[in-house]
């Protein structure tokens, strides 16, 4: 098992140190000019000096090949350096956003998870009812509708009941509110305020359940599907006609080998968790990742762009290394 | 599966507190505070009051003063941090200050705090060549007369009253930030990244008290601010949050959920039901200009009739109405209506058969030609302009292709005009505000030696000629100055090299719960409202 882990680090750190170097060739060929954002869209008659001043302090007068090397060593000692749009230091621009995606996104799969498997079963075991049609329709449905539209409805369903779910707190709590931890659920407690806690609250569940369709539904349908076929195995098949109920077996030993599976699909489902929460907190205002990554693009903001990148491949990680070992509790054949 | 069940039990419990606090928050009346959220488009690109030169002007209206203000509109002065002035001759400007003043640090403004943070702007300018700090050129040295007055010595004259009353560049902050800053020399990099870590050391009416350029930035009511006394506003905000909403949709939505108060960017046609719904409108005429730059580097767009002939198909008559519903003012010549310098009769008419004229004397009448105009990405007004020109151009038998990009993007097409003019597109738009009131910030952008700006790649010496002198005149012979900045527009309008389509007039949509008074807005210092004046009910 540790060297399943050691195995998986280096290769994390490959695939991260291929991702930084991508990053910046991409950021390199694409349309936008870095020096100019970090010169300040300079003016008057020393605009062209300033931009070359900041071409050499940027290091982007340098050849390709010794950018990216310094860029990726520099990254990789921590010297993230600051932004070149907001001149402000990244890891506390990208730290700052990360907490509150991750805040969206656990609500989303602490939702998403049980929900999902719950929805599987429950249609697999009435394969073939209205109910299983129903659901399976509403699967497909609420799957592929896009996510800022449902984001639109779901803000005008609470206007219409006289409450906006917009940003992440009431701004009146801002008077006294002091960020600690940066989540603000945890932050209203540390304040001993229930009542900040309970509106940031109000204002995450609707997006949560948003960015929650997804993977969902995503499940639910594996969950049905997979569970339906194995209720046809030969071990099942004669189970039941050893008068054995078709729940029980569900629960005790067919759901064993589609759960795995299932959390496989939880983790790879996260990647596009992330860009459906870059949608849904510009729509509810929130602040987020995904903010960061859109403005970092506009902006040629590099060192911004490839430290986003850099943390949600971090993430995605550790939740598929963590996924892989649940994997392993719940099927002893698994091999990792 | 029992854990599933728990685990759904648990979700079901966690929704069903969701929605209970949903309710009670409906019915609560929630924490009191004297609040107001601005809502702005774009997130804020600096806080460095001598260094930032684009949407930090939001924030910095607020936090920091200059000496004085000036409104282009009643050519009138306001006294700021300095409370009389006088030009002792050409090249000797003296300014007294206002006394008992202090910076949110609790430090008196004093006259070396004048002279630091000029002194600063023009040395980050001189030794990086970043920031607006090229607008104190003309000045040599600033003298410490006492703690309450400055002597501001020329190298050349020039109109120091408009020059300190600037936008961008102008603020007074307190030299404590050196020390601060861990720093020894005012233009070192460590200075500007202390500020822009969302620190405030002016002396305006609001202090940063948090800062986050992308999201929010939060402003706290200055206890310490000498005008209070005089603005006499007990309703002012106490805490202020402008708050960056880059779809105008969500800032409609905000407006009419309550979370929003003041919105800068609601759609233009929705104006009108949110007024009937009880909003109000405010109407700022501003020097926010649109023009409309031809490439003279690149075929057909290089031959003077055919700029011509594209400026005779633009139906002049429709832009107001059909693209900014009628929040603008048509544009005449380079320099915006209602700012010095500004000539009345630089117009085209809309005539296609004038238009197919030109195009004839061009050699160019029923040639397939094809050109493309490159605009910035989630400007609507762009988007539609470049619209019902592409259906007139059709009429003459012109191809526009329209290509739309982020704002950075579309800088670097019209710069590449100098690089490469085959990479730079025929057409583009340049919007642009003013730094402090000189018809030479308009008309620098087509002057040979902004090579950055100058997205025509235009070079005129006659035209350079006319402006260096015009703005080496502003400090002598204003009027005879103004005449050659007329001279010059009437050369660009004659070779058709760039015309301003539109000036904008703002719509600030505002919230029943909030009152703004006139004097919170001025229409040099774009999207910054003076707080102070504004009422929360």
């Amino acid at each position: 098992m540790v060297g399943y882990y050691v195995r998986r680090a280096l290769l994390g750190l490959t695939l991260i140190l291929g991702l930084i170097a991508l990053v910046y060739l991409f950021v390199y060929v694409a349309p936008g000019n870095p020096a100019y954002v970090w010169a300040g869209k300079p003016r008057g008659p020393k605009a062209a000096e300033a931009i070359e001043l900041a071409a050499r302090e940027l290091g982007l007068d340098q050849p390709l090949h010794i950018q990216v090397a310094s860029f990726v060593c520099r990254f990789l000692t921590g010297s993230w350096g600051a932004s070149v749009a907001f001149k402000r230091p990244v890891a506390e621009v990208v730290l700052g956003a990360f907490k509150a995606t991750t805040e969206l996104l656990l609500l989303s799969y602490a939702i998403s998870i049980p929900l999902g498997l719950y929805l599987g079963i429950f249609m697999a075991l009435r394969r073939g009812s209205a109910a299983d049609k129903v659901l399976k329709f509403l699967s497909s449905l609420l799957a592929s509708i896009p996510r800022f539209w449902l984001a639109v409805v779901v803000i005008f369903a609470f206007y219409l009941i006289g409450f906006q779910p917009l940003g992440r707190i009431d701004p009146r709590y801002l008077a006294e509110f002091r960020e600690v931890t940066g989540f603000y659920l945890l932050d209203a407690l540390l304040m001993s305020r229930p009542d900040a806690f309970l509106d940031v609250l109000a204002r995450l569940i609707p997006p949560a359940l948003i960015v929650a369709v997804y993977p969902t539904f995503y499940v639910a349908k594996y969950v049905r599907f997979a569970l339906s076929e194995k209720l046809y195995e030969d071990y099942v098949v004669e189970a039941i006609s050893l008068g054995v109920s078709r729940r029980t077996l569900v629960m005790r030993y067919s759901l064993r080998g589609v759960l795995p599976a299932a959390f496989q699909l939880f983790g790879i489902n996260l990647v596009y968790s992330f860009v459906d929460a870059a949608v849904v907190e510009t729509v509810f205002m929130r602040e987020g990742i995904g903010r960061v990554l859109v403005e970092g693009l506009l902006r040629s903001d590099y060192p911004l762009i490839v430290a986003a990148f850099f943390t949600v491949s971090l993430v995605m990680l550790a939740v598929n290394s963590a996924v892989d070992l649940v994997q392993k509790k719940l099927e002893p054949r698994v091999r990792v | 599966m029992k854990s599933i069940r728990l685990a759904a039990l648990a979700m079901a419990l966690a929704l069903a507190v969701g929605f209970f606090a949903v309710f009670t928050l409906l019915r609560s009346p929630g924490p009191q505070v004297r609040l107001l959220v601005y809502a702005y488009r774009d997130p804020i690109t600096g806080i460095d009051p001598s260094v930032e030169f684009d949407t930090g002007l939001v924030v910095l209206g607020a936090v920091y003063e200059p000496l004085l203000y000036y409104n282009p509109l009643t050519n009138s002065f306001t006294p700021a941090l300095a409370e009389r002035w006088l030009r002792v001759n050409e090249t000797y400007w003296v300014f007294k200050l206002r006394e008992g003043v202090v910076f949110h640090d609790g430090t008196p403004m004093t006259a070396e705090a004048v002279r630091f943070s000029i002194l600063r702007s023009k040395a980050v300018y001189e030794e990086r060549g970043v920031g607006p700090g090229y607008i104190w050129d003309p000045v040599e040295d600033v003298l410490v007369l006492n703690d309450t007055a400055v002597g501001f010595k020329l190298r050349y004259p020039a109109p120091l009253d408009l020059i300190a009353s600037s936008a961008y560049g102008a603020y007074i902050y307190s030299p404590r930030v050196l020390e601060y800053a861990g720093a020894a020399d005012p233009a070192d990099e460590s200075v500007r990244l202390w500020f822009e870590r969302g620190r405030s050391l002016g002396s305006g009416p609001y202090y940063i008290d948090y800062y986050d350029p992308l999201n929010e930035v939060r402003l706290r009511k200055f206890d310490g601010w000498w005008g209070w006394a005089k603005v006499d506003n007990p309703r002012a905000p106490e805490l202020v949050i402008v708050k960056i909403v880059g779809e105008p949709v969500t800032q409609v939505v905000g407006l009419r959920g309550g979370s929003i108060h003041i919105a800068t960017a609601v759609p233009r046609a929705e104006v009108r039901a949110l007024v009937g719904e009880g909003f109000r409108v405010i109407k700022q005429h501003t020097y926010y200009s649109y023009t409309l730059m031809f490439n003279v580097r690149r075929w057909p767009t290089n031959i003077t009739e055919f700029r011509l002939a594209v400026l005779h198909a633009i139906p002049w008559g429709e832009l107001i109405d059909g693209v900014l519903h009628g929040f603008g003012v048509p544009g005449s010549g380079v320099v915006p209506y209602g700012y010095p310098g500004y000539v009345d009769d630089l117009r085209y008419e809309y005539n296609l058969t004038k238009a197919r004229e030109l195009l004839r004397k061009a050699g160019l009448e029923g040639a397939r030609v094809k050109i493309e105009i490159v605009i910035t990405a989630g400007y609507e007004e762009e988007e539609m302009f470049s619209r019902l020109l592409e259906s007139e151009l059709r009429k003459l038998g012109i191809e526009l292709e329209i290509r739309s990009y982020p704002w950075e993007v579309v800088k670097e097409h019209g710069a590449a005009v100098w690089r490469d003019p085959e990479e730079a597109p025929h057409l583009i738009i340049n919007d642009w505000w003013p730094t402090y009131p000189t018809p030479y910030d308009y008309l620098y952008l087509l002057h040979c030696s902004s090579r950055e700006w100058n997205w025509a790649g235009y070079c005129n010496e006659e035209l350079d000629e006319l402006l260096d002198t015009a703005l080496e005149l502003e400090g002598l012979e204003y009027e005879e100055a103004l005449r050659l900045y007329e001279r010059a527009q009437r050369i660009v309008f004659e070779e058709g090299v760039a015309a301003a389509l539109w000036t904008i007039v703002q719509h600030y949509v505002v919230s029943p719960k909030v009152k703004i008074g006139e004097e919170a807005l001025n229409p040099l210092y774009m999207y910054v409202v003076w707080f102070q004046y504004v009422e929360v009910l």
